[in-house]
Parts: structure tokens; C-alpha cells; sequence
């Protein structure tokens, strides 16, 4: 068991139309798809294109476990949505809610099967040019992404072993014993951090 | 204003502190909750961190930090609660409490400076040490993180009512579930501070 996320995220190589596509087109597909839902009167809009992203994202290789993945940490609060909507609405209200969420759900298990991690962080970025307008720069957006990024993995194990150290001794895991000092080696490391850009050239 | 020698708004010392506490955070949501007293409730760390960096970093620095957090999550890496992350999650129920978050952190951060204003003046931790001394630093710093846990309140309601199409008030009912998990983490966050700010009097004082 890995104790931190997976910063590479779930992305699988491959050459289908999905994988082939450019960034841009992804980002205007899920526009496309965005207005639709939120222009939909009712259920069937997206429950057409629930079905039509399974459908695709199964072709460029999501198999059903990593469906399953993405959407089983919903579903106990889906399960309770549809219950409430069915009580106090009506079975239509229900399937449009929770078929909204599922449509976002799917598009993003297909997006993230078919595209590289850092070139949607790219494209963020990329979407982030306008700041230029206020005078902040860019790059130091994408700058900050790939140092947060590196600090998970420290960040993760300070904590994980305190937590190994107080079970070692016995004691209860309080909170405050437990983050104050990964606070303050977390502090120190952006210290550390910050001298080493600073002796980089970075004003 | 292009012939005006300006200094950079974010320094490289405060991009570091920004995108540290932004992992902190991601950190901090992903792990398992710590089980709490004597009920045992496993407690998550997520709003913990965001009141925690607003406390610690200030309300600019904490809102750019915990804005970091949420862009990174959004594009699809899974730092959210339970190894979430995605575009997915703008849909869905909790929008409005991660959308809240950067906000939250900024409201913490900003009351707390107003109320402590030493945080400001930067005087070596004079004034802190005279907040400490009549006791009222941390309940200041209390203040400061139920600021951010209104502000999270809004948000998460709001957001029930847009994406999960609840009424009002049974939205705000269905949030009525995380106030006791919330205050507790309010009150631990701003002793967690305490201790930082003992640890590094320098970092509360530049803004």
C-alpha cells in the first residue's frame, strides 16, 4: 500500500481517436458537454451522453475496474440523493440529478485515462495566461504546481512517521501531537525551499 | 509604471511557503482521519489544513496556497478526501465546500490578522509574547478559523442547493452534519498555529 497519492494519475498509453486528440479539442468536447448538461431540460440528456462517453471511453481502453474506481467513492451519496429526489420529487428529478453528476464522473475517468497528467497540468497553466493582465507571470503558477507536486511525498511521509513513533510509544493518536511537529518540519522545508530558488536567481 | 523599480509582489520565499502549504494540504486530505477522544470518530484533516494555512500563512499567502490545492485537485490529481480529484467533483455534491476553501483560508487568515496585529508590525514576537502571556492568542486564532468555518458553511450550502438541488434548508440541515467535526478542527487548528508560530515568530509577520 503507497501511503501518498498517485501523482502520476491514471493514464494508460495508447492510440485510439481519445489519445490522439489534441489538448484543445478535449477542453472544448468537455465544454461542449458542460453546456449541454446545464442547457438540458431534463434526464435524458444526460443519460445520452453518460452512455455515449461510456461508450467511447471504453473504446480507448477503460476497462471496468478502473469504471468502477472512479465511481464508487460517489455512490453512497448518489444512492442518497436518489432516495431524497424519489421522496420528494418524483423518479425523473432523481435520474437528472444524479445522472448530472454521473456524466462528470465518466468524463473525467475518460479524460484522465487518455491524457498525460503533466500535459493537463500544461494546459492549465496554459488556461492561467491571462493573469498576465494583472501582472503576475504564468510560469510561477506552473513553478508552484511542480513544487507542491515534489512536497507531497516529504509532506506525507513526516506525518507517516509520527504516526509510527507515537503507536511505537503506546501513546493515543492526539491531532495536535501529531501535525504541529509535520507543521513545523513542513515550515522548515519551505524555508529551505525558498533559499535554494532564491540562490537560483529567483527574486 | 514600466520605468518604477518594483519588487515582485510574491518573493521566491513566499512561492515556496505557498506551494508547500498547498502539498500540506493535499497531504492532509489524502491521509487517514485520526480517530478523535473517546467516540473514536476517525477526524479527516482537510478543512483542518485550510483553516490551519490561512492561520499560519496569512489571508493572501493561505488563499493562494489553498487556491493551488483546488486547481491541482481540479485538474485531476487526487488530493481530495478520500484520493479524489478531478473536474468530476465541480459536479458534484461537495463543489461548494472545496470552491469555499480557498476563501475560508483567506478568512481565517485575514481576521486573524486584524486581530492580532503584530502579525503585521513584525516586531519580533513582542507582541506576540504579550498575547500569550494574557492567554487570548489562541482564542484569537479561534476567532480567526470560525471565520473561515462561516465561509465554508456558505459555500458548501450554496453548493448543495446548485449540484445536489436541495431546498434551503434541507441543504442547510445536511451541513448541519459537519459543524461538530468542523468546530473541533477550528479550535485544534489555531493550537497547531500557537505552536508554529512559537516554532518560526518570523513567518507570521511579513503579511
Amino acid at each position: 500500500m503507497s501511503r501518498g497519492p498517485d501523482l502520476f494519475g491514471s493514464y494508460v498509453p495508447g492510440t485510439s481517436f481519445l489519445h490522439r486528440a489534441p489538448l484543445w479539442a478535449k477542453a472544448l468536447g468537455i465544454l461542449a458537454v458542460t453546456v449541454a448538461v446545464a442547457a438540458a431540460p431534463s434526464w435524458p440528456v444526460p443519460a445520452a451522453l453518460s452512455a455515449l462517453l461510456l461508450v467511447s471511453g471504453s473504446a480507448a481502453g477503460v476497462g471496468a475496474r478502473e469504471w468502477w474506481r472512479g465511481l464508487a467513492p460517489a455512490l453512497p451519496v448518489l444512492v442518497l440523493l436518489a432516495l431524497y429526489h424519489v421522496l420528494t420529487a418524483g423518479a425523473a428529478q432523481a435520474a437528472d440529478v444524479v445522472l448530472t453528476i454521473v456524466v462528470f464522473l465518466v468524463l473525467t475517468r475518460v479524460l484522465m485515462h487518455t491524457t498525460p497528467l503533466p500535459e493537463l497540468l500544461d494546459g492549465v497553466v496554459w488556461l492561467c495566461s491571462p493573469v498576465r493582465l494583472i501582472g503576475a507571470d504564468p510560469e510561477r503558477i506552473g513553478l508552484a504546481v511542480s513544487l507542491m507536486l515534489r512536497s507531497i511525498p516529504f509532506i506525507v511521509g513526516a506525518v507517516g512517521e509520527l504516526r509510527d513513533a507515537v503507536r511505537a510509544r503506546g501513546l493515543r493518536p492526539n491531532p495536535v501531537v501529531l501535525v504541529t511537529p509535520a507543521v513545523i518540519a513542513t515550515v522548515a522545508y519551505a524555508q529551505r525551499t525558498g533559499e535554494a530558488l532564491a540562490a537560483r536567481g529567483f527574486d | 509604471m514600466t520605468n518604477v523599480e518594483r519588487r515582485r509582489a510574491i518573493t521566491a520565499e513566499d512561492l515556496a511557503n505557498i506551494a508547500v502549504f498547498a502539498a500540506l494540504t493535499a497531504a492532509l486530505s489524502v491521509l487517514p482521519g485520526i480517530p478523535l477522544g473517546g467516540a473514536g470518530v476517525p477526524l479527516t484533516l482537510q478543512t483542518l489544513a485550510v483553516f490551519l494555512t490561512g492561520l499560519v500563512l496569512g489571508g493572501t499567502r493561505g488563499f493562494l496556497a489553498v487556491a493551488l490545492y483546488v486547481l491541482v485537485g481540479l485538474v485531476g490529481v487526487p488530493v481530495f478526501a478520500g484520493f479524489r480529484g478531478g473536474l468530476g467533483v465541480l459536479a458534484g455534491p461537495s463543489a461548494g465546500y472545496i470552491l469555499a476553501f480557498p476563501f475560508a483560508a483567506a478568512a481565517a487568515g485575514y481576521v486573524a490578522q486584524w486581530l492580532i496585529p503584530a502579525r503585521r508590525a513584525n516586531d519580533g514576537g513582542a507582541t506576540n509574547a504579550r498575547y500569550e502571556r494574557t492567554g487570548t492568542y489562541t482564542v484569537r486564532l479561534v476567532a480567526g478559523a470560525l471565520a473561515g468555518f462561516v465561509v465554508i458553511r456558505v459555500g458548501g450550502i450554496l453548493g448543495l442547493v446548485a449540484n445536489a438541488r436541495l431546498p434551503l434548508q434541507d441543504a442547510f440541515l445536511a451541513d448541519l452534519a459537519f459543524w461538530p467535526g468542523d468546530l473541533v478542527k477550528c479550535v485544534l487548528a489555531a493550537v497547531i498555529a500557537v505552536g508554529v508560530h512559537k516554532a518560526f515568530p518570523r513567518i507570521a509577520g511579513t503579511r
